[in-house]
């Protein structure tokens, strides 16, 4: 009897969903091309208002949120799905802060250190920072969130991510973005 | 490129420890994105063997992510989330006896209730998955492909894919290593 053998192929799709999904689903890197660029280290901001000028004088809970923000670099589990439970040591904690933390958050977009955290290529803290603000706000774009601005589609998949924030001052773009959409958020959930 | 890289190793035995591929075998490559088309998908029968090469992850309890939306019947998991369609919904009989299903997605065979212990339990056959801790990467270095070696620093680091090139799904973290259930 003629025997089927059945592979089955979700790669393509799941290319694809890694841009609605907070990127998550980190980009495969690809075979040694003959040049190598260094991804220059910025460090990370601070977050815009409310902190005060020192943080030493900074209130006791915002102390406490941009140091368990400052833990970022030591995630290393993250699901790839935006709507999976985050359950994973400081993931979880920075989720529960909600807003809260999306300043410090934001202030750490432009952060292009590598994070401990890895799926298909090796995150940024940046990288883990936008997917947190994702998961906080839930936005229907990605990765701007006022839609500001779209990922240039050469790739269809995550490739279009990581290419796009290695060039000249995409993170910067993004983190400003993010910083006014914050604001906005604030301000409609005040009035 | 890595489920056609599969397919080749396949049909040219390259591949270890699969059921080997006969002359007047048929394979098919599908690319699903809900958990019923998966079904259907198997509904082809006589199956020896199913590899799946997509999203999944174990949080506790494990799953194949066939979509990122955040909706009904796009994952496969017996979690009994609202997204999930339980592993215990495949029916048996589209397999044979001694058919062998292998997954190389994300922590497949990771930890305890993994998408491979599920798949096992319910379906009563050799399941396979990577037991590597964290997420995947793509290769196109036959020697990490075949889990001959551990992933190092540099297979991390933005390289260009050549799109003609034999392309495998593996774990970030470790040697490539899977468990059976």
């Amino acid at each position: 009897m003629r025997k089927n053998t059945f592979d089955h192929k979700t790669i393509g799709l799941a290319f694809c969903l890694s841009l609605q999904m907070l990127f998550c689903i980190s980009c495969a890197r690809g075979q040694t091309s003959k040049t190598t660029r260094a991804v220059p280290e910025i460090k990370s901001e601070q977050p815009d208002a409310p902190t005060p000028a020192s943080s030493n004088e900074a209130p006791a809970d915002e102390r406490q949120i941009k140091e368990l923000v400052d833990k970022i670099k030591l995630i290393d589990n993250l699901p790839p799905k935006l709507s999976q439970p985050f359950n994973g040591k400081y993931a979880k904690e920075i989720i529960e802060l909600g807003e809260k933390a999306a300043p410090y958050l934001a202030a750490k977009i432009t952060d292009a250190s590598n994070s401990n955290y890895s799926y298909l290529f090796r995150h940024k803290v940046g990288d883990v920072a936008l997917i947190l603000l994702q998961k906080i706000y839930q936005t229907k774009n990605f990765p701007f969130p006022d839609d500001s601005e779209k990922l240039p589609s050469k790739y269809g998949d995550y490739r279009d991510y990581t290419k796009f924030m290695r060039s000249a001052k995409a993170r910067k773009r993004l983190q400003n973005s993010w910083k006014n959409y914050i604001a906005q958020q604030k301000q409609q959930s005040k009035s | 490129m890595s489920a056609a890289t599969h397919e080749k190793e396949l049909r040219s035995k390259l591949f270890l420890n699969v059921p080997a591929f006969e002359t007047g075998d048929a394979v098919k490559i599908v690319e699903v994105s809900r958990g019923a088309a998966f079904i259907e998908a198997l509904s082809i029968g006589n199956i020896a063997y199913l590899a799946y090469f997509g999203h999944s992850w174990n949080d506790g309890v494990g799953a194949l992510y066939l979509h990122g939306a955040d909706a009904p019947d796009t994952n496969l998991s017996n979690a009994g989330g609202v997204n999930d369609t339980a592993i215990t919904k495949i029916p048996k009989e589209n397999f044979r006896a001694d058919a062998q299903i292998r997954l190389f997605g994300c922590q497949g065979a990771f930890g305890t209730n993994s998408a491979a212990e599920q798949f096992a339990n319910h379906l009563k056959l050799k399941v396979y998955g990577y037991s590597n801790s964290g997420g995947s990467l793509f290769t196109q270095d036959k020697t990490l492909g075949h889990g001959k070696r551990a992933v190092k620093k540099a297979d991390t680091e933005f390289k260009k894919f050549k799109k003609t090139s034999d392309t495998w799904l593996i774990p970030i973290n470790g040697t490539p290593t899977f468990r059976e259930f």
